[in-house]
């Protein structure tokens, strides 16, 4: 899956090329439309923090604007996630005061914006995680509740519930298969 | 991709977000980010997976509150062994006591048995009128209990013991004791 260089250097703006040089409006807003969101959950996977998630994908976009049109048609998105992962990166480095992979998942993963369009997890999302959460076998259920929910760590799990920490990763594993299956290709 | 290398992917995704992988494997993973679009869109499904989790109610899933720990798994273990090797040796003394000491359990031979067996009829004045009570049946209770047919009861049925017994009542044995 990897994208040809020439397809990932971002070349600068050329003088007085404007419009032909850059991406097209609606078709930046199209690309938008379709990743964005997707650009910004990956971002935070990386920077593990909201506004700086924000800052780098606005940053992701600007270079779409300047050098979108030296990427193929068909890798677009995965030039769009490669130059987000280098912002963030980028980012992440600036940002000397965050304690690299310690964020709680609560502070990084919940929605900001109370408009429908800008939260970072849709309605549907979260009832459907429900759902298959639900249906999960009790030990596996408490293991994800644990994990993702109250933040603890496989080892605090382990420990709190009495079982080895090989059981608590089995657990995990296993119930991140079923949740898959169930919410399709989705999650 | 195969649905294997897929589960492997999402749940390396879903351990580098937790910040569960090692710092060797979050370098190796980071590497992989920059070249592997499936890579990225997992870690970008990660994050949608445990935000939905996240941004549940409390009582959204039926959570039932974590198992309480067996009492054997918070003894400490050098406990338990200390608990089961003085059983050990509790169990060990007993064998050996009873081999050791074989009168300690009464015995009951043949003879002894036939013997006070016999004295029973010794003083059957004394226990003739308690007997015959014993036998009458109880008024105004129904006794369940089928009447033994002698001739169905064959010797191999009464104890040696008790025929022993037997033979002595009627026998000089009785008298000799009774002219004693």
């Amino acid at each position: 899956m990897r994208e040809p260089e020439d397809h990932l250097r971002l070349q600068p703006l050329e003088e007085g090329s404007a419009g032909r040089g850059t991406l097209e409006p609606s078709r930046v807003e199209s690309l938008f439309h379709e990743h964005a969101m997707e650009v910004r959950r990956f971002v935070l996977g990386i920077v593990r923090d909201p506004e700086v998630a924000a800052d780098v994908l606005q940053s992701t976009f600007a270079k779409v604007v300047e050098s979108g049109h030296t990427a193929r048609a068909e890798t677009l998105k995965g030039w769009l996630f490669r130059v987000a992962y280098h912002e963030a990166l980028t980012a992440r480095r600036r940002d000397q005061t965050r304690a690299e992979g310690q964020r709680k998942l609560a502070s990084f993963c919940t929605n900001t914006s109370d408009r429908p369009e800008d939260r970072l997890i849709q309605g549907e999302t979260i009832e459907a995680v429900r759902k298959a959460l639900d249906d999960l076998p009790n030990e596996q259920r408490r293991v994800v509740w644990a994990r993702l929910y109250e933040d603890k760590t496989f080892a605090t799990i382990a420990q709190e519930f009495g079982v080895p920490l090989g059981t608590v990763l089995t657990r995990m594993r296993l119930a991140l298969d079923k949740m898959r299956r169930s919410l399709g290709t989705g999650v | 991709m195969r649905p294997d290398a897929s589960s492997d992917l999402s749940w390396l995704a879903l351990r580098y977000i937790c910040g569960e992988l090692s710092d060797a494997e979050t370098a190796a993973f980071e590497l992989r980010l920059d070249e592997d679009q499936a890579a990225r869109e997992a870690v970008a499904r990660a994050v949608e997976l445990a935000g939905a989790v996240v941004s549940l109610p409390r009582d959204a899933s039926q959570i039932l509150p974590a198992p309480r720990r067996p009492l054997v798994a918070t003894v400490p273990r050098w406990i338990l062994a200390i608990a089961a090797s003085a059983l050990f040796l509790i169990a060990l003394r007993s064998v050996w006591h009873d081999r050791s000491h074989p009168t300690a359990k009464p015995a009951a031979p043949s003879a002894a048995l036939a013997l006070a067996w016999s004295g029973v009829h010794e003083d059957e004045d004394k226990t003739a009128d308690l007997l015959e009570w014993l036998d009458a049946a109880p008024q105004g209770v129904e006794t369940h209990l089928a009447a033994v047919d002698t001739a169905t009861v064959s010797d191999s049925d009464v104890p040696d013991w008790m025929l022993e017994a037997g033979s002595l009542t009627g026998s000089a044995g009785l008298s000799e004791r009774k002219e004693n």
